[in-house]
């Protein structure tokens, strides 16, 4: 009875990841032979809410760490953008149409940031849709937590997930938006449009625990998204020479 | 079998230590209170944050002897008030991971320079969980004195109750800041809701009573 239920469990968290992950684009370039050429680049978070802002950092820190780009620090981002952690500095959050463009309202954002950055690059990042389903044993009784835990956020996004009962992982999940913009010609040049999921194993603990679970899936996604980046950087400059 | 009970018992003791709140606690266990003048205010420009303080603001006044500035006034001497000021979490999705150090204090003194009073007590909402059958809004509070900005106490509590249809939640992200909040609150039922805000604003309030000796003679 246990194997069943376990096996339930694993096949509705697999149905999951199967019907939420589709093809999953880290990020993307206009067309297969441009690449990136070294220089400057700003990573700014679309809105005012914390998961964007570690978004930001995460994949500046990875650029950093990984490529030879330039990268403004979040630090330095806010210095030079007055109420940059306050202010949502795209207004059209859902992307519709092509993943090369941008509404006349963010692109008019976008250059406006440009102009108090100055970089050669600016890649913004926002999300939507952020779920944790927490793994819950069969033999572990919770009133805590009785099914699944869908978050919401008082000044972010919310979401809801078909849940599952006995899963024996925890998966977060996470929808991230990004559009790569080359100055000074004002073009988009590569995106970002997928879910991103992080699986860990835990018992069900109490709810806080959960915040580690999201802050580990924002930083894997920041991960993710910089050393897909990286492969579009060619030039041999602008890698690191330990690759 | 032994080890099987163990393990459940452990399980159960996390979770409780993880379901319990401190409605209010005195940093400094000497702190004399030098006058009476208060400001409840929200450190989240979202609706729950914003209702959340009013009910507080209207507790404390009704059952204590602090002179509370009614909202009104706050809302006429800071420009644009509800605004958003980062308060004292390192994360706060599920529940709130609390830091006292991390509250942006220089943009509580530049906003809140104009309000008139001796302390200001800021409440934060900054997630709401929702689960299939219930509704959890995290909260968390700093009260600082005023000019100093020193804190003097802090909480981090939640509210909790039944939502029977918690799933039906408008999932625009356009939309949300404003809808989503309103729904996440009275989703549950307006009755359900303002049950358990009432509720849990009386026991911070009494235990604000109980730190300062501020209670109202009966």
């Amino acid at each position: 009875m246990c194997r069943i239920i376990r096996f339930c469990g694993v096949t509705a968290c697999a149905m999951i990841l199967i019907s939420c992950g589709g093809a999953r684009i880290a990020f993307e370039m206009d067309h297969d032979d441009t690449y990136l050429k070294p220089g400057t680049i700003a990573v700014i978070s679309g809105t005012n809410r914390d998961e964007d802002h570690m978004l930001a950092e995460s994949i500046s820190d990875n650029l950093r760490d990984e490529t030879g780009f330039q990268v403004m620090s979040q630090k330095e981002i806010a210095e030079k953008i007055p109420d940059y952690f306050y202010k949502n500095i795209i207004s059209e959050w859902e992307m519709k149409g092509s993943k090369f463009s941008f509404s006349p309202e963010n692109m008019k954002a976008i250059k406006a940031v440009h102009k108090c950055l100055n970089t050669e690059y600016i890649y913004v990042v926002w999300s939507s849709d952020l779920v944790v389903i927490p793994s819950k044993p069969a033999d572990v009784a919770c009133t805590c937590l009785d099914i699944v835990v869908v978050l919401g956020l008082g000044n972010g996004t919310g979401g809801m997930v078909p849940y599952t009962k006995n899963a024996e992982r925890s998966i977060s999940r996470i929808y991230v938006y990004g559009r790569l913009m080359s100055f000074p010609d004002d073009d988009i040049i590569g995106y970002t449009a997928d879910y991103f999921f992080n699986e860990s194993c835990c018992i069900t603990m109490p709810l806080k625990t959960y915040n580690y679970e999201i802050t580990d899936l924002l930083k894997n996604t920041g991960r993710d998204i910089a050393l897909e980046m990286k492969k579009y950087t060619k030039n041999k400059d602008i890698r690191k020479k330990r690759e | 079998m032994m080890k099987k009970n163990t393990i459940l018992l452990l399980a159960g003791v996390l979770i409780l230590a993880g379901c319990i709140s401190s409605y209010f606690s005195i940093t400094d266990s000497k702190y004399i209170f030098k006058s009476d003048r208060i400001a409840v205010v929200s450190g989240l420009d979202d609706e729950v944050s914003v209702y959340l303080a009013g009910e507080l603001s209207r507790e404390l006044d009704a059952k204590t002897t602090f002179k509370v500035m009614p909202e009104e006034e706050i809302a006429r001497s800071v420009p644009g008030y509800p605004v958003t000021i980062h308060g004292p979490w390192s994360a706060a999705y599920f529940g709130i991971d609390e830091d006292y150090t991390r509250t942006d204090v220089n943009r509580i003194k530049i906003i809140m320079s104009k309000l008139d009073v001796d302390y200001l007590y800021v409440l934060w909402a900054p997630s709401v969980v929702r689960s299939s059958n219930s509704i959890q809004i995290n909260i968390i509070t700093q009260l600082l004195e005023i000019p100093s900005y020193r804190e003097i106490a802090h909480s981090s509590y939640y509210i909790k109750y039944t939502a029977v249809d918690a799933f039906s939640i408008d999932r625009s992200a356009k939309n949300h800041i404003s809808n989503a909040t309103k729904k996440a609150i009275s989703i549950g039922g307006s009755k359900n809701m303002e049950d358990a805000v009432r509720d849990t604003t009386e026991r911070a309030v009494k235990e604000i009573i109980e730190a300062t000796g501020k209670g109202k003679p009966r």
